[in-house]
């Protein structure tokens, strides 16, 4: 490489006094440069591109159901979800006829509402390609039904319900590598998943947790962690505390599972989102001394004395395993779902199960329904709960992020107890002593890259 | 000969076209990663042993970077550094899943023959080269990373300290101290 080339690519390095680094800066480009991609790597990379999972979409729904707030996550993939429906519109209209004439038969043959293999909801049938992926690879099946959030006075379930669909296949794309997953609208109040070559239903279930990440303002009230409490957003009823700020106020590009370099131990960190760090920082100098108390699912993961202004940027360390933490990154990444969702079915279809002899919605034995009352410890769809010992303490200078879980095997979900509430938690800055519990400001970061 | 920037000359002004385009189709994906797929791979190679292992880390990158895309917005974090964070993240899955049997931190021992008209002058680039290698080596992973970000993944300063979530005069600094420590070591 040429001198001037060298000094302008490395401008910043070699500036002032600095230019006798120029000959090293030279041999480090060199050796940099020398490491070039091999060139099958290119093709390799668009091969995997074009046969990444498509999202069906239901023909009730996408158009007329817009996203019920400005979550941004929900509209870039909504309009993601709105191009794969056009790009398969003219599958669907080819297959239309054919579709319609062996509905009417099935529905003739086996009565409406009980069809035999997959459900006939609503919503389109899958196209050609999907179903005959799913019959040839076998997979996970599962419908869950959906209903508006004890602490949501204004839910529109007809709206929510495509805000679930897009979220839910934002975690599930995110957790499970495979083709032609489909998740759609099965019912006024029922999703329909199938996820081709997935051999067990242990991952699904702490995806379909709300994953709601709720800042509580519990005044001087010290609340146990691990109890359920009830949340509200505006008009609260007595025995319920306001949630001040919740994981939409978070950016989502920020949380990050990473390991702390001090403890070891997996955690999850963030950064409020615009507005939002500000009213953060406002809010915590203006309550110093009160109790600031964190919940997901309306169970307590933290409660803490705010000590000081805090500016925004913080980590949730005492999750638990790495799996917890990786799907509480995964909820905040993703957003909460709107809706609760129980699971209603769901099976492991053998591969090359025919369609007429895989699962039946109607004949099929149920789980157990959950009824879940507000504050009401989550069951059937519940897995992920903080132990004791979760804290919040001021972002580390540089933890070691985790990334999110792509190909490789899929460990069981924990299931863990969300604790007694007996221990004391604490939230202290990094590298302090551990103190009685408080809510303090991030310290200067120190210089510590890497891992 | 001034050889053309590798990135810098090629258009970063339609880069936020590009992206809102994959935003909305996968498809469109292609000219972005093939903008990036040198440096990330680069990046990726500097930090495991096997060209192979390099390369599904690198098109594990983009995979995820595919899937992750419709959420990304610039508010203040570069594309560059956003794509560096989840190579980043990549790269540390994999430590983890080789810990057991691999050693951290191999450097890549086969470099691609430097090619010259001079026999002898070739050799002493190896030699040179091969020396880098060794003191490379012997630096921590925090210094190796931020090398590998500045000079494999052409990082500029300031979207190396996004991908590492530190200032960008604390980065500047710490490369410039790198590189002064490896001048000592390293007569080039």
């Amino acid at each position: 490489m040429s001198d001037p080339e060298l000094f302008r690519r490395y401008a910043d390095l070699l500036e002032g006094d600095a230019s006798e680094l120029a000959p090293l800066a030279g041999q480090l480009d060199s050796f940099y440069t020398a490491l070039e991609p091999p060139a099958h790597l290119e093709l390799a990379i668009e091969r995997a591109v074009r046969t990444r999972p498509v999202l069906a979409t239901s023909a009730t729904g996408t158009e007329g159901a817009q996203p019920r707030h400005s979550d941004k996550r929900v509209h870039a993939q909504t309009e993601r979800r709105t191009f794969v429906k056009s790009r398969h519109l003219q599958t669907f209209a080819a297959c239309a006829a054919a579709f319609v004439v062996v509905a009417l038969m099935a529905a003739l043959l086996h009565g409406f509402g009980v069809g035999v293999g997959r459900p006939a909801g609503p919503g389109p049938r899958l196209d050609n390609g999907q179903q005959q992926n799913f019959d040839r690879l076998g997979g996970v099946y599962a419908v869950v039904q959906a209903r508006c959030p004890a602490d949501a006075p204004d839910c529109d379930l007809a709206k929510g319900i495509q805000e679930t669909i897009t979220v839910l296949f934002g975690r599930l794309s995110a957790t499970f590598d495979v083709a032609e997953m489909v998740v759609r609208q099965n019912g006024p109040d029922s999703i329909l998943i199938e996820l081709p070559g997935v051999k067990s239903t242990a991952q699904l279930a702490p995806l379909l947790n709300r994953g709601a990440l709720s800042f509580l303002d519990t005044g001087a009230t010290f609340v146990p962690v691990g109890s359920l409490v009830g949340v509200c957003t505006t008009s609260c009823q007595p025995g319920e505390y306001k949630a001040v700020f919740t994981g939409a106020d978070l950016d989502p590009n920020s949380v990050t599972a990473a390991f702390d370099p001090n403890s070891g131990q997996p955690v999850v960190i963030f950064t409020f989102e615009g507005t939002a760090r500000a009213h953060f920082a406002d809010y915590t100098r203006t309550h110093i001394g009160q109790y600031l108390t964190i919940a997901l699912d309306n169970r307590i993961i933290e409660s803490a004395t705010i000590q000081s202004e805090i500016n925004g940027e913080g980590q949730i360390v005492g999750l638990g395993t790495l799996d917890v933490v990786r799907k509480v990154a995964l909820y905040l990444q993703r957003g909460a779902l709107p809706l609760e969702l129980t699971v209603q079915v769901q099976r492991v279809v053998a591969p090359g199960t025919p369609p007429a002899s895989g699962v039946s919605c109607g004949q099929g034995t149920p789980l157990p329904t959950p009824t879940r009352e507000r504050g009401a410890a989550p069951t059937a769809t519940s897995t992920i709960s903080p132990t004791p010992s979760a804290t919040l303490a001021t972002i580390p200078p540089t933890p070691t992020p985790i990334p999110a879980r792509g190909n490789g095997p899929q460990p069981t979900p924990t299931a863990e107890s969300g604790g007694d509430g007996c221990s004391t938690p604490t939230v202290w800055p990094r590298n302090t002593p551990t103190p009685a519990a408080t809510l303090t400001p991030p310290p200067t970061p120190a210089a510590t890259p890497g891992r | 000969m001034v050889l053309p920037l590798e990135r810098e000359s090629d258009a970063v002004e339609d880069e936020p076209t590009l992206i809102a385009a994959a935003q909305c189709d996968s498809h469109a994906f292609g000219p972005l990663y093939r903008r990036y797929l040198a440096r990330v791979y680069r990046y990726v190679r500097a930090h495991v042993p096997g060209e192979d292992e390099a390369a599904d880390i690198t098109q594990q990158v983009f995979l995820q970077a595919l899937d992750a895309l419709p959420r990304y917005s610039e508010r203040g974090v570069p594309f560059a550094a956003w794509l560096f964070r989840i190579a980043r993240h990549t790269v540390a899955d994999s430590y983890r899943r080789r810990r057991a049997t691999v050693a951290l931190e191999t450097l890549p021992t086969s470099l691609h023959p430097v090619m010259g008209q001079e026999p002898e002058a070739d050799l002493l680039r190896r030699e040179s080269l091969a020396r880098l290698r060794e003191l490379l080596a012997e630096l921590d992973h925090g210094k190796r990373e931020l090398l590998a970000l500045r000079f494999g993944g052409q990082l500029s300063s300031p979207e190396i300290a996004a991908v590492v979530g530190r200032s960008p005069a604390a980065v500047k600094k710490e490369l410039t101290r790198i590189l002064q420590s490896l001048k000592e070591r390293y007569d080039v």
